[in-house]
């Protein structure tokens, strides 16, 4: 675990295995919150804040309370982690939530039901899961995160300024809406295809 | 606290109740789950050994850091008929992970077999096929293998990449490349 | 969300399966609708675990449904739903261990799938076990069917084989990009156009 191979993970997280667009986590904010740049943008940044947070938090109980816990008892407890992930989820955007409605209440406002929206957001729970599948240890499973998080909120606001910018085209009714969202996604997702040859 | 446990009673009556269905579970689904992990990994190891393998016993080596698997292939009598090493690294895509097998003195190449991968579907993955892996059968293990474009020769240790899958080629040759350096010198412990 | 045109249970069945499509009318449970329908075999295999666990989370809800508080309603449908994924995940992964490798981290995200928590919110919380039975078996159905619309699509012309078997001609070229993602996206996206053509077609010919 170089330098070196924190930056590749972090590349790779964030463009060549974007969690939206190669991964297929988060398309549901993706489709839903992607209408006017600053919303998505502001999505984007709670979503990584979250997924970071629940990242770490996940990664401690899993190896700081489970692994010892089982292992003194000589269980193998990993059976718990899928309830344990969520409710930890759960509470982060809960946690959130609070924040922003004592601190920032105008954004609070401008989220309105977003927020709540998060924990069903797959991204979070899928990084989780994939940092736990890939027994990434806590530097990486913080880089993993965070690059995931960054990646969702590229591919997010960029699919916002486009949309803003198809708002003026004429689309077929039939297609309107997820329709032509999902096929310029289609597009998007072929241009992070051309990342891919970076990792070596 | 009578409070607390009139509002919450529900939610940790069937916190309790689940936990205990999931440990049901577990006890009920666990060893198979155990034994299908194993039995992938054996395959593998088993395939790439020529001889008939009746036996395998699984090692670990450090090497700088990190322990790799190193399987003992033995035959009906107890023999080392060839030895089988694991690996995994990035290739194009994400993480490709194979097995290779070694001669039971560690001087030839008797196979390759990749066992995980995210290639690129119909270009990439192609390095999961038999016909591709079989190149390296019979190539020494004592100097590097050399992926080249075209036609092979097998006197020079090299194997012929796949068109339009350079990178996923050089990637399998490269981890094999690394696992049996590293490895090779350690045999001569695990005997 | 979702109309309850007509009472009764069979209705309800038959809403979940059609005018209330969870993927092609909803737009829910979008995630696991692109990411596995690459092959027939995994969007079938997905379809039964999402349907085991929305009808167990669907029959559970809605047994206990005089106990359950509005304000830790949330968080009960949470665990149950985690509980039997878990069961379905360790299933899968015991006796369908090739499959359960290919669906990877999706088996669990089925937690997460707006779909089984909207439906225990919106009709189990509500209604009687049969009806919240057959609502579950609706929507599991049409969750199923749009899954294997898009799997047949994706492996026909992304590998030339239904379920593994070869089924183009010899000398069809594979459409690589159906398998990539941008061919789910492109996929999906065709089809939701479809329905939606049909959907306002019917509309549009039922005011005429």
């Amino acid at each position: 675990m170089t330098i070196g191979s924190l930056i590749m993970l972090f590349i790779a997280a964030a463009l060549v295995n974007n969690l939206v667009l190669s991964m297929f986590l988060g398309i549901c904010p993706f489709l839903g919150v992607s209408r006017k740049v600053d919303m998505a943008f502001g999505m984007g940044c709670a979503v990584t804040f979250v997924i970071t947070l629940s990242a770490i938090v996940t990664w401690l109980l899993v190896h700081g309370v489970l692994v010892p816990v089982g292992g003194a008892m000589s269980l193998d407890l990993s059976f718990l982690k899928y309830v344990i992930f969520i409710a930890v989820i759960a509470s982060m955007v809960q946690l959130v939530e609070m924040y922003l409605r004592k601190f920032f209440p105008s954004l609070y406002t401008a989220f309105g039901v977003f927020l709540p929206l998060i924990t069903t957001n797959c991204a979070i729970l899928g990084a989780c899961l994939l940092i736990d599948m890939r027994s990434y240890n806590l530097v990486e499973a913080i880089t993993f995160s965070f690059a995931g998080g960054i990646g969702f909120a590229l591919a997010i606001t960029i699919m916002a300024g486009i949309r803003e910018h198809l708002v003026f085209s004429d689309i077929p009714k039939a297609m309107k809406g997820p329709g032509i969202t999902l096929l310029v996604a289609a597009i998007l997702a072929m241009s992070f295809m051309g990342f891919a040859g970076m990792m070596r | 606290m009578t409070k607390f446990l009139r509002e919450s009673w529900l939610v940790l009556t069937m916190s309790v109740t689940f936990a205990l269905m999931l440990a049901g579970a577990q006890a009920t689904f666990g060893p198979k789950i155990e034994a299908n992990k194993i039995a992938e990994l054996e395959q593998a190891a088993v395939a790439v050994i020529p001889v008939e393998v009746a036996q395998l016993e699984k090692m670990s080596v450090n090497v700088e850091n990190q322990d790799k698997t190193v399987f003992k292939c033995l035959d009906q009598g107890g023999a080392i008929v060839g030895w089988t090493l694991v690996d995994s690294d990035f290739g194009f895509q994400d993480k490709i992970k194979l097995v290779v097998g070694l001669s039971s003195d560690g001087s030839q190449i008797t196979g390759l077999q990749v066992v995980e991968n995210t290639e690129t579907p119909g270009l990439g993955n192609k390095i999961a096929e038999a016909d591709w892996s079989s190149q390296y059968e019979g190539l020494v293990a004592e100097k590097d293998v050399v992926v080249v474009k075209g036609p092979r020769s097998q006197e020079t240790n090299e194997v012929s990449a796949i068109t339009g899958a350079t990178i996923s080629s050089e990637a399998v040759t490269r981890i094999a490349n690394k696992v049996i350096r590293q490895v090779r010198p350690k045999l001569d412990e695990l005997r | 969300m979702a109309n309850d045109n007509g009472n009764g249970a069979a209705a309800q069945f038959k809403a979940g399966v059609w005018s209330d499509n969870p993927v092609l009318v909803q737009l829910l449970g979008m995630c696991p609708t692109l990411a596995i329908t690459n092959s027939v075999e995994n969007a079938l295999v997905m379809g039964a675990a999402a349907t085991f666990v929305l009808v167990c989370s669907n029959l559970v809800t809605s047994v206990l449904r005089p106990l359950i508080r509005p304000h830790v309603r949330i968080l009960i449908f949470t665990i149950t739903i985690a509980t039997f994924v878990t069961i379905a995940d360790r299933y899968l992964a015991a006796h369908m261990f090739e499959v359960s490798k290919k669906l990877g981290a999706f088996v669990p995200l089925i937690i997460v799938n707006c779909i089984i928590i909207c439906r225990a919110e919106v009709c189990a919380i509500k209604n009687g076990p049969i009806k919240s039975l057959c609502d579950a078996f609706g929507i599991g159905l049409g969750f199923t069917i749009a899954l294997t619309i898009l799997g047949v699509i994706r492996e026909l012309l992304g590998s030339g084989s239904l379920l593994g078997y070869p089924v183009m001609p010899a000398g069809f070229e594979h459409w690589v990009i159906m398998v990539l993602p941008p061919g789910a996206f492109l996929t999906l996206g065709i089809v939701i156009g479809v329905v939606n053509h049909l959907r306002l077609r019917r509309s549009a010919g039922g005011a005429a």
